[in-house]
């Protein structure tokens, strides 16, 4: 696992590493890595489907929750919206 | 045996004791012991004493009420709880307060259940040891310089010690039946689509399964029967009619077909292989068939677990991103600074590393050969596991190689954190039932779990082996060494 | 031209269903911010996809009425990505095994364009930017959309320009989607290149989201030239997405190749396959009703109406609907097409009120009408009549009395004007000498003979004409 490989991961992911954690999830990752390897050996097969035939639900509307309580849990809203203020 | 719940309801309706007595005697035990153990994330104290006083107005009233009606009990911290806090362990979600019920919370409450609170995890279920979280390890009961294991620990540890009559956990690759064998309690991983996901915090939705954690089988079985129905809302719960599991669960196992799966049991120490034979001995005293059978490709499971979870739980754990709910960063310019750096502060390195994990195996170029490899094998093994099913009944394995290890032991390295769900994992993979119960002690009276694997849908006759076993061994119900907590009921 | 562009196009339509793709929230326009959420979609922890029955039914017949292959086993795959107005950083979509596969439309000129696939997937929320402050709002996240991608067949603008409206009337017609394209039920991608003939196309660029029919052919004719002058300049056109700025006209840089999205797809792991029956296909396929090109066929050959008037009429699929009913009864197409477009088009004032056929009167009361014409009515009484009755919402023999038209009418009316002329010849030679007040007294004798109830209007045109001659 290279450092640049690692960091494309993080973007990827939405993370910021410091250079410690690079360092420490560069070692587990590859070890976590060589030890997935091990299923390059065995042979390919169908797909693993769960036997649930399809399960669809009828096109009938329900009335939605109340704004405030689909609001209620964010850090931040602004007249009926979620908001993300401060951002260019 | 008896379990606690049939002697509780009886003392309940007898008018023995209230159920606002036996919830304060439960709130007093997590008073004194849970600084300690650290179970719980959450206690909701008003809560429960407002159940418990509903279930005593109906008994005073002379009205009939159900068997769960009144006994205080816990659920893990993934599951939607509305109004009160749920938080996953993780600080990511430290302030979430959740605008609807869990279908399993719904199904409880119904029932008459007291909600003590909201138990410890490992952060977002990542992790086998109840260590990883954001409030901290939670503290086998046995040994306090012990691991729990995980990810359900806090319920593992609530129920062993008195703390709550039963919890709910959740398990993906082992963490409901692994910390019930490590801290000496029973533990069911119900088959995929039995109990309905809705509202249980997703780490790896194709793994995923709401268990039960209890302290006899038969407990397992009534809290199982009230959970396990079609809910509309998951398009993965089966609409199949279920059995009862709690009727008939003393009848006979004579003649039912137990399979000891050879290449789990080989390099076993000492004194869980010892665990391992005396319960086959046990077993086939109770008239049980038992023979030994290798299943092959098992040495896969563990690979393939990890390559799809990680998968899931990279695509499930994306929408934190603090704008909807959560924690939030306060310093930023951007949108994208603003995503980046609440998840860098709010989710702990071992979910970081499995985010990653899992962008790394779907990323352009290595789909193929990661994530769908994984899920071809994923149907091999299943294809393996059905063909040992064809010659008997239940599948037999430790729950564990290993007894509770001492704290953060397993922490250095992620490949042996993750083999010690090395025997619990095939259950998830193929979406089969399995339960771990309490079969006996290593030299240093750390709990040894027994585990029972079953075809889909074959709790009852799970249920009903295991009771059958507990009920001929019932010595090995021994108290945790600090048994201070426990009272008698 | 040494040039040729290459063009595909990624067309997404909104569906209209009644509950939103995965959760039983109305699918609604224009309503309140975050009042038509649930914690499903918005994302919040722990809640499940349940795919919608119609979302599936209405893209097979989408497909089919497109000559689609349906696909019997198909699945939901999540496509990743992070932006605030995707709740749950990942899009529900179909990857590699769509519900639909290879279908086409014929253009006019018999030109066929391939229609790859067509997949459902989810909308997304709407994010607006105020003030350094960005607000979401999810009502239109979770609604359902169907994504059809044609091969690159198309060479010039104007041929997506007739694919898109064709597209569009199909969709309406079975009525599917309302394809409104202000309230961005109707959106495209455009994929373009320019090949050099007998080489491979060059470097593909996606134009996003291009919301107008106007705005396609613009972004198009630009896109083409940019690359054009490019590669007359000797260079390279880079792999990119670019989106077209409405103001200036333009087509400018959103991410490039390098930074172009890694979607990790995979399959929902929350969601079983679909499985498409036949016998649910044959029922569906039973349900659509006849397609547009077939519709003006039969208006053409069987009822013998101008091919121009035809395609006018079933631009609006209630209309012609109505128009069909009124032919049932009055046994006249072409003069019910002509009362149609002559005279209900007039009355109907606005898009919405075509679209909808509001019309105030039964196609049996404008049949009557199109039946008294022939013959009752002269033909210059109809534009009155029609506007009275749709204005009122009442029947002809509600408004008028058949027997004033027929004493007053027709032949009758200009024997009348005749005999007039012809008994007063003073006031005859006088209007046509130029005293054009003359004509009034003319229009008075006219009116006493017929006791007042002919038309005054009329019979003064009856009379203006008769006096030219
Ligand atoms: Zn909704």
């Amino acid at each position: 696992m290279q450092k640049e490989e690692l960091e494309r991961l993080a973007r990827l992911s939405m993370f910021n590493l410091t250079d410690d954690e690079i360092d420490s999830f560069k070692n587990r990752m590859q070890s976590v890595i060589t030890f997935t390897d091990l299923i390059e050996k065995a042979g390919a097969h169908a797909d693993f489907i769960f036997e649930n035939s399809d399960n669809l639900r009828n096109d009938t509307s329900c009335v939605p929750f109340e704004q405030s309580d689909i609001l209620s849990n964010a850090p931040t809203v602004k007249d009926g919206f979620f908001s993300l203020p401060e951002v260019k | 045996m008896k379990g606690k719940i049939v002697r509780l309801h009886e003392k309940l309706i007898n008018g023995e004791i209230t159920s606002l007595e036996l919830t304060s005697k439960y709130l007093e035990n997590i008073r004194k012991f849970d600084s300690e153990i650290n179970s719980y994330i959450t206690v909701t104290q008003e809560e429960a004493f407002k159940a418990a006083k509903a279930t005593d107005e109906k008994i005073a009233k002379g009205e009939k009420v159900p068997l769960l009606s009144g006994i205080p009990m816990s659920f893990k911290d993934n599951l939607s709880t509305k109004g009160i806090l749920t938080t996953c362990a993780s600080k990511i979600l430290s302030n979430y307060i959740p605008v609807y019920d869990a279908f399993v919370v719904e199904k409880l409450y119904e029932q008459g259940a007291v909600l003590l609170g909201k138990n410890n995890m490992d952060e977002f279920s990542m992790g086998s040891s109840c260590e990883t979280g954001y409030y901290g390890r939670t503290k086998n009961p046995y040994n306090y310089e012990r691991v729990t294991g995980g990810s359900s620990g806090g319920g593992a540890a609530a129920v062993a010690t008195d703390m709550a009559v039963y919890s709910l956990g959740s398990d993906s690759g082992g963490s409901v039946r692994q910390p019930a064998s490590f801290c000496g309690v029973v533990g069911l991983k119900p088959t995929y689509g039995a109990v309905s996901r809705n509202g249980m915090i997703a780490f790896a939705s194709s793994f995923d399964q709401i268990g039960v954690l209890a302290t006899t089988v038969e407990d397992t079985a009534i809290v199982f029967d009230t959970i396990s129905a079609y809910d509309a809302i998951d398009a993965t719960c089966s609409g199949k009619k279920r059995d009862k599991c709690f009727e008939d669960i003393n009848r006979d196992i004579k003649g039912v077909k137990i399979g000891i799966i050879k290449n789990l049991t080989r390099e076993l120490s000492g004194e869980i292989s010892k665990s391992i034979k005396d319960s086959c001995e046990s077993l086939k005293s109770l008239g049980a068939d038992i023979t030994e059978l290798r299943i092959d490709n098992l040495d896969l499971a563990m690979p393939v677990y990890c390559i799809l979870t990680c998968a899931e739980a990279s695509s499930n754990l994306a929408r934190y991103d603090g704008v909807r709910y959560g924690y939030r960063t306060k310093d930023y310019e951007s949108i994208d600074e603003m995503i980046r750096k609440t998840r860098s502060e709010g989710f702990g390195s071992e979910v970081k590393q499995r985010i990653m994990m899992g962008n790394y195996v779907l990323g352009a170029g290595r789909y193929e050969n990661y994530y769908k490899k994984a899920m071809s094998i994923r149907q091999l093994i299943k294809k393996s596991v059905d063909e040992a099913f064809e010659k008997v009944d239940v599948l037999l394995s430790p729950t564990s190689i290993v007894t509770a290890f001492k704290e953060e032991e397993k922490l250095k390295d992620p490949i042996d954190m993750y083999l010690s769900d090395l025997c619990t994992v095939t259950a998830n993979i193929c979406g089969y039932p399995a339960l771990s119960v309490p079969c006996g002690f290593d030299n240093s009276g750390l709990p040894v779990g027994l585990q029972l694997m079953g075809r889909n849908f074959s709790e009852k006759l799970l249920l009903n082996v295991a009771y059958k076993f507990e009920d001929a061994n019932q010595i090995i119900y021994k108290k945790p060494k600090g048994g201070a907590y426990s009272f008698e009921i | 031209m040494k040039y040729e562009p290459v063009i595909g196009l990624e067309t997404h339509i909104e569906l209209k269903t009644s509950s939103k793709i995965f959760c039983s929230c109305p699918v609604s326009f224009g309503q309140k911010t975050n009042t038509s959420c649930c914690p499903i979609c918005t994302g919040m922890p722990g809640t499940l996809p349940k795919l919608n029955q119609a979302v599936v039914d209405y893209a097979i017949m989408a497909g089919l009425a497109v000559n689609c292959k349906v696909s019997k086993v198909s699945r939901m795959d999540r496509k990743n990505y992070v932006y605030p107005d995707l709740c749950k950083a990942y899009q529900i979509s179909q990857y590699d095994m769509p519900l639909l596969k290879s279908g086409h439309i014929t253009l006019s000129d018999g030109h066929a364009i391939r229609i790859k696939r067509i997949h459902i997937e989810e909308d997304a929320g709407k994010l607006i930017h105020e003030n350094n402050e960005l607000l979401i709002d999810y009502n239109r996240g979770g609604v359902p959309l169907i994504e059809v991608v044609t091969e690159p067949d198309f060479c010039t603008s104007s041929e997506v320009k007739e694919y898109l409206e064709t597209l569009r009337l199909i969709m309406k017609t079975i009525d599917v989607s309302d394809c409104k394209m202000q309230e961005a039920s109707l959106r495209c991608d455009v994929n373009l290149s320019v090949k050099v003939p007998g080489e491979n196309p060059g470097s593909r660029v996606e134009i996003k989201n291009v919301n107008s029919f106007a705005y396609i052919v613009k972004a198009i004719e630009y896109e083409f030239l940019r690359q054009v002058n490019l590669i007359e300049k000797g260079q390279k056109i880079k792999q990119e997405t670019r989106r077209f700025n409405a103001q200036t006209g333009k087509t400018e840089t959103m991410r490039s190749k390098e930074e172009t999205q890694d979607y990790r797809y995979f399959p929902e792991p929350d969601l079983p396959y679909i499985y498409v029956s036949d016998e649910r296909i044959a029922s569906l396929a039973e349900k659509l009703p006849e397609l547009p090109q077939s519709r003006i066929k039969r208006y053409v050959e069987e009822m013998k109406v101008r091919q121009k008037d035809a395609e006018e009429i079933i631009k609006y699929p209630k209309l012609a609907d109505y128009f069909e009913e009124i032919v049932k009864i009055s046994k006249n197409p072409k003069l019910s097409l002509s009362l149609m477009l002559n005279h209900v088009y007039r009355n109907l004032l606005t898009e919405e009120e075509k679209e909808g056929a509001k019309i105030s009167v039964t196609p049996f009361d404008l049949a009557q009408v199109v039946l008294l014409q022939d013959g009752s009515i002269p033909a210059s009484f109809v534009k009155t009549v029609v506007d009275r009755m749709l204005k009122e919402g009442k029947s002809f023999e509600e408004l008028f009395d058949i027997s004033d038209f027929q004493k007053v009418s027709g032949d009758d009316l200009l024997e009348i004007v005749k005999n007039v002329i012809d008994e007063n010849p003073k006031a005859a030679s006088d209007y046509k000498g130029g005293k054009e007040k003359s004509i009034k007294a003319l229009i008075g004798l006219v009116m006493r003979k017929t006791s007042g109830k002919a038309d005054a209007k009329l019979v003064s045109e009856l009379l203006k004409e008769r006096l030219q001659k």
